[in-house]
Formats: C-alpha cells, sequence, structure tokens
C-alpha cells in the first residue's frame, strides 16, 4: 500500500512542483472513476499539543489552568466539495456520528464517495433541527446511540452537541469542576453550527485512491476564542441562553485539517 | 381555515399496487387496516402530519398497548396510564404531584392528553417539541418510569401479542424502539376531544344549546380568556407567566429550564380548558383545588414579576382580570360546557 503525503504547510513547494504534481497525481478529474472512502481521524489538542486528559495545562486568556477528562461531541452533515465548487452530500441519514475520548471514537467514515478532486470539507456540531424534527423514522438509531454516549439531555428530548468536562484552578489556587453540556433549547434556540475547513491542495478520490484526513481539535478553543469564557463566572454551563451559543460559535473555530493520507 | 383530511390507506394501497409489479400479501393484509382521522370542523390546522408514520389501526392499537403497559417502567409498576387516566382526560385527577416509581414525587401536575396532533410544543416547558419523542421524557425521568428504551424493548419481545402488532402495524419482526415510540404517538393523536356541549353549539349540532348563563360565560371567556386559551383547542400553545406566586422549595422556572432565557422565567405551557371540569387539581404544581379558586387568583392574586404577561397588566395598573361574582358564576357555568362526556366514555380509547 502506497501512502502519498501531502504536507499543507510546504507552501514553497507548491508553485514549481506544480506541474510535476499534476503529472503524479493519479488523473484528471474527468477521467477519476468510481467511488471511495473518506475517513476523517479527530485528533484532539491542547495548546498544540496532543492532549493528555486530566492534566493541567497553562492558564489561557481567562487566566484559567485547564484539564479535561474526556470530550464528546457529534459531528453531522458531511459535505465534501470540488475543485470545481461542486458539493457532494453525504447521506443525510448516515451522516450524523459521534466523536468521544473516553470510548475512543475518533473516526467517520464516509464510504462510496464519488471520484473527484476535492478541495474543501463541510460539516456541523451537533443535530439540526430538520433532523430532529423528521421525527423517529431515521433517527431512533442515533438517538440509542447518543444515549449510551450520554449525549442526550434527561428533561428534555434533545441531543448534547458538546459533552465536556474537566477540572479548572480558580484564583486562589483551588481546583474546582466544570461541566459543558452545550445543545439547542427546545424549538427557542437552535445551537447547531457549521463550518468549512479548506484543504490548501486538493485531494483525489477514485476507485484507486482512497484518503484519511486528519482533523485537529484545539480543545483550548472552546472557551477561549471568538468569545473569552471564564468558568470561574458559570463553571456548569448546560442550558444556558447566553453561554451556549458562544460555545458553540468557538467550537466553529477549533477545528482544521492537519493533513491528508491518500491511500491506494 | 377548515380542512377534512381523511387518511384512508386503501386508496394508499391501491397507488402502490400501481407502481409495483407485484403484490405482497403484506400489503393486502394492510387492507382494512386503515384509519380516518378527520379534523373537527372547529379545529385549527393540523400539526403532526403522520410524516413516515402512516396512521394505522393496527398502529393505534398497539400505541394503546403500550400506554398501558407497565413494563414501560423499571419495575413494572408504573404504565403511562397509571397518571393519564382516561376517566380524568388523561390527567391524574385529585393529585397535584403524580407518584411514580417507587412512591416518589415529580414536581409538575400531570396534564391532560388531548388533541395532541394539534400542538407541537409539549410539556409544561415544551421539553419536547417532537410527538414522537414525548414518550421518552416521562420513560426516562428517575421519579416517573425511571427505564431505558432498549431494556423495554427486551421485556416485551417475549410477548407474543406485542410480536403479531409489530409486525401487523409496522412490519417490525425486529421489535424497535423506533416502533414503540411512533405507535405511542399514534395513539396520541386519535385522542381528539370534540363533542363538548361548547363544540356542538359552535358546530350548530343537536345537543348544542346553550342557556343564557352559559352564553354569558361564553362572552365573558371570549373577553377575557381567550387571547391565551385560544381557539377551539382553548390554548395557543404558548407559554407564559400567569402570575403565580414562585413556591420558593421547588423554585420551578418552567420554559427557562428548557432555553435558558431570561424572558421564559416562570413562564408555563397555557393549559387548554377543555374538560377542565375533570382535571382539577390546576396549575402547573396542582395549587388550586377548584375552577372557583382559579378565577379568583386571576381576580385577586396575580404577582408582578419581570417576566408576568402583559396580557394581565390592565392599562389602569392593575393585575390579573375582574370578574365580579355573578361574571365568576358565569364563566364557571361556561367551562361545564368544555366537557366531552364522549371522549371521556370512548371505548375505543
Amino acid at each position: 500500500m502506497k501512502k502519498v503525503y501531502i504536507l499543507f504547510l510546504m507552501v514553497a513547494g507548491l508553485s514549481f512542483t506544480a506541474c510535476s504534481s499534476d503529472d503524479n497525481s493519479p488523473k484528471r478529474a474527468e477521467e477519476l472513476k468510481g467511488s471511495n472512502t473518506v475517513t476523517f481521524i479527530f485528533d484532539h489538542k491542547m495548546l498544540g499539543e496532543n492532549i493528555v486528559y486530566d492534566q493541567q495545562y497553562a492558564e489561557n486568556n481567562n487566566k484559567e489552568s485547564l484539564s479535561f477528562n474526556f470530550i464528546k461531541y457529534i459531528v453531522s452533515n458531511f459535505v465534501l466539495i470540488d475543485e470545481e465548487g461542486k458539493a457532494f452530500t453525504y447521506d443525510k441519514a448516515k451522516s450524523y456520528f459521534i466523536i468521544d475520548s473516553k470510548t475512543d471514537d475518533f473516526e467517520v467514515t464516509l464510504t462510496n464517495v464519488p471520484a473527484g478532486k476535492y478541495r474543501s470539507v463541510k460539516f456541523g456540531i451537533g443535530v439540526d433541527q430538520e433532523k430532529y424534527l423528521r421525527g423517529e423514522e431515521e433517527q431512533q438509531e442515533f438517538w440509542d446511540l447518543c444515549s449510551k454516549h450520554g449525549l442526550v439531555w434527561s428533561w428534555i428530548t434533545g441531543y448534547k452537541f458538546i459533552n465536556t468536562q474537566g477540572e479548572f484552578i480558580v484564583d486562589n489556587g483551588e481546583l474546582s469542576g466544570f461541566q459543558l453540556h452545550i445543545g439547542s433549547h427546545g424549538s427557542k434556540l437552535d445551537n447547531y453550527r457549521d463550518l468549512v475547513l479548506n484543504t490548501p491542495k486538493s485531494f483525489v478520490i477514485s476507485d484507486d485512491y482512497a484518503a484519511k484526513i486528519t482533523v485537529e481539535l484545539e480543545a483550548s478553543k472552546l472557551l477561549d476564542s471568538k468569545h473569552q469564557i471564564p468558568l470561574k463566572d458559570k463553571p456548569f454551563i448546560m442550558v444556558d441562553a447566553e453561554r451556549a451559543p458562544m460555545i458553540m460559535d468557538n467550537a466553529q473555530t477549533m477545528f482544521s485539517i492537519s493533513h491528508i493520507e491518500v491511500v491506494k | 381555515m377548515r380542512i377534512k383530511l381523511v387518511l384512508l390507506l386503501g386508496v394508499g394501497v391501491f397507488l402502490s399496487n400501481c407502481s409495483t409489479e407485484d403484490t405482497n400479501y403484506n400489503e393486502l393484509d394492510k387492507e382494512g387496516d386503515g384509519y380516518s382521522f378527520v379534523v373537527p370542523t372547529n379545529f385549527p390546522e393540523l400539526k403532526y402530519k403522520f410524516v413516515n408514520n402512516e396512521i394505522t389501526k393496527s398502529g393505534v392499537e398497539l400505541g394503546k398497548k403500550l400506554f398501558h403497559d407497565p413494563r414501560l417502567s423499571e419495575d413494572n409498576t408504573v404504565s403511562c396510564a397509571s397518571c393519564h387516566d382516561k376517566k380524568a382526560a388523561f390527567s391524574d385527577r385529585g393529585k397535584a404531584f403524580s407518584i411514580g416509581l417507587e412512591g416518589q414525587v415529580g414536581k409538575r401536575n400531570a396534564p391532560p392528553i388531548q388533541n395532541m396532533a394539534f400542538n407541537d410544543e409539549y410539556f409544561y416547558d415544551g421539553a419536547s417539541n417532537n410527538l414522537e419523542m414525548v414518550s421518552i421524557v416521562p420513560i426516562h425521568n428517575p421519579v416517573e418510569m425511571r427505564e431505558t428504551l432498549p431494556t423495554i424493548m427486551d421485556k416485551l419481545r417475549d410477548d407474543q401479542s406485542y410480536q403479531i402488532l409489530f409486525n401487523k402495524a409496522y412490519k417490525d419482526v425486529k421489535m424497535t424502539t423506533t416502533s414503540m415510540l411512533k405507535a405511542l404517538a399514534q395513539y396520541m393523536t386519535v385522542l381528539v376531544s370534540s363533542n363538548s356541549k361548547y363544540d356542538k353549539y359552535i358546530r350548530n349540532e343537536p345537543g348544542g344549546e346553550l342557556s343564557s348563563t352559559e352564553l354569558h360565560g361564553l362572552t365573558l371567556y371570549r373577553q377575557n380568556c381567550a387571547s391565551c386559551h385560544a381557539t377551539d383547542l382553548f390554548t395557543d400553545n404558548s407559554f407564559r407567566n400567569n402570575g403565580l406566586r414562585v413556591n420558593p422549595v421547588l423554585d420551578d422556572k418552567g420554559r427557562y429550564e428548557v432555553t435558558g432565557q431570561e424572558e421564559d422565567k416562570y413562564a408555563f405551557k397555557v393549559s387548554s380548558l377543555r374538560n377542565v371540569a375533570f382535571t382539577e387539581p390546576y396549575m402547573h404544581d396542582g395549587r388550586f383545588k377548584t375552577l372557583e379558586e382559579v378565577i379568583d387568583f386571576y381576580r385577586f392574586s396575580v404577582q408582578d414579576s419581570p417576566t408576568l404577561d402583559p396580557l394581565l397588566k390592565q392599562s389602569d395598573g392593575t393585575l390579573g382580570i375582574q370578574f365580579s361574582e355573578e361574571e365568576k358564576k358565569a364563566l364557571l357555568t361556561f367551562l361545564e360546557t368544555l366537557t366531552d362526556s364522549e371522549f371521556i366514555d370512548n371505548p375505543a380509547f
């Protein structure tokens, strides 16, 4: 099995390997045939390093040092966009996945992705209202799964999009616990978010080429990104109409694609 | 807008026969299983439209069986019907708070179950906006049924009568939680109360003659109550703070617990007035034992607060709604006309 690594920091390389890269790359888009599998591997980081759970990290911009016991969330509605901007939307009924650091579930596998040269990936965090309101038909299997992973509320019939907890050190140096359970608030507040991650270079899918895409998650951004959310103000954030949308805004910024492995 | 929606399965079978070449016996089997769901002419439009859950006699029968089955609770003692008694319009008459598993007590009064398909926000706080998911809430609640869906299915799978019904209603030999929750939704949709004396009056049907006191009460209702207890459902299905004094022990914040928004603090679902003579005690915490107490509350005891519904603040600054003693009596008489004995006594439910 030949593995081709495409590294995105090779900015300089791009310009003058363009021709040979095209030659090397399997085929022109129109000649690509068939379909293959795209696998996403969610790689959790904390301050740029591989996250170690239950370990206290350096202070963030809120002057709080955090540790995480676990990070769980729902990713959904995957769309792959090719070089021409054409979108391939993965079958909605199959497009809901759980990432759970406690159970070592870090992979999302999309099968039968049609051949093409893809440039970006769009996905959602959580469950959109449309899916929720479709009722039981497609939902129950996923609901049961989420229930096992602690990703549903108990007193309202909704999903927790993000469930994480840990400790933080407050001003006096004492450890306190925190918990974030973030989801939509009934019909009133839709906290579902989606995001687009561009790949600086396109990747090829065909009968001959599958792809493994590593998506990094920078956990510190959950509380310290677009919005600063100090935990000392409120360490248990569950149904909070002010903070829940801010945490989801932050979550939108915490993903990036670190590399793509083409699997021949 | 008045819609008469009749879902006739026979039509569905006919159409599917056109598009598929071979007829399998399961489809033929369903013939005669069609349930005609009729929207009362004085009702608003249906909210639950049976998408992916075509209503059938066997589906309703399955839902009814599940509704009355205590195996839906952890220790097999509490069924849905334990706290939603048909004789009380599916409420828990006489109990402020229902008794759940192991004698535990909840914090809210069991609401009646009626006309669910005309609503899309359920529970006092809107904890669910999906009828097919509603049943999950009491099943999971630790003081109500404290059970999980997969465990329920394990309990029911050995029961032959369920095997037959799951197969008949949903062609579901595996017996999935999906079918279970859909069937419960079907059963709840058919619990339509629309044949009270008032309904007959509105539809000009025999038995709909209102006395002068009842008519006076109707006028008072229309002038003072109908902005919230709106349409012939007698609720606008909104959430409002009606100015009840907050019980400091429970401190139930109502809709706020679902939305987290300040404006929703102490707001609760506007209850329907239908069959109200059968559903005491009243309010989300069952604090009033009689309808007279309820009206007196609106006359004398509405509390101001930042989220008090503006409709309960009069232009002169007084709170609540003014009724004379005589008007109160007329109103009480009118509320009796909302009793639907055909609903309460319907053997099909």
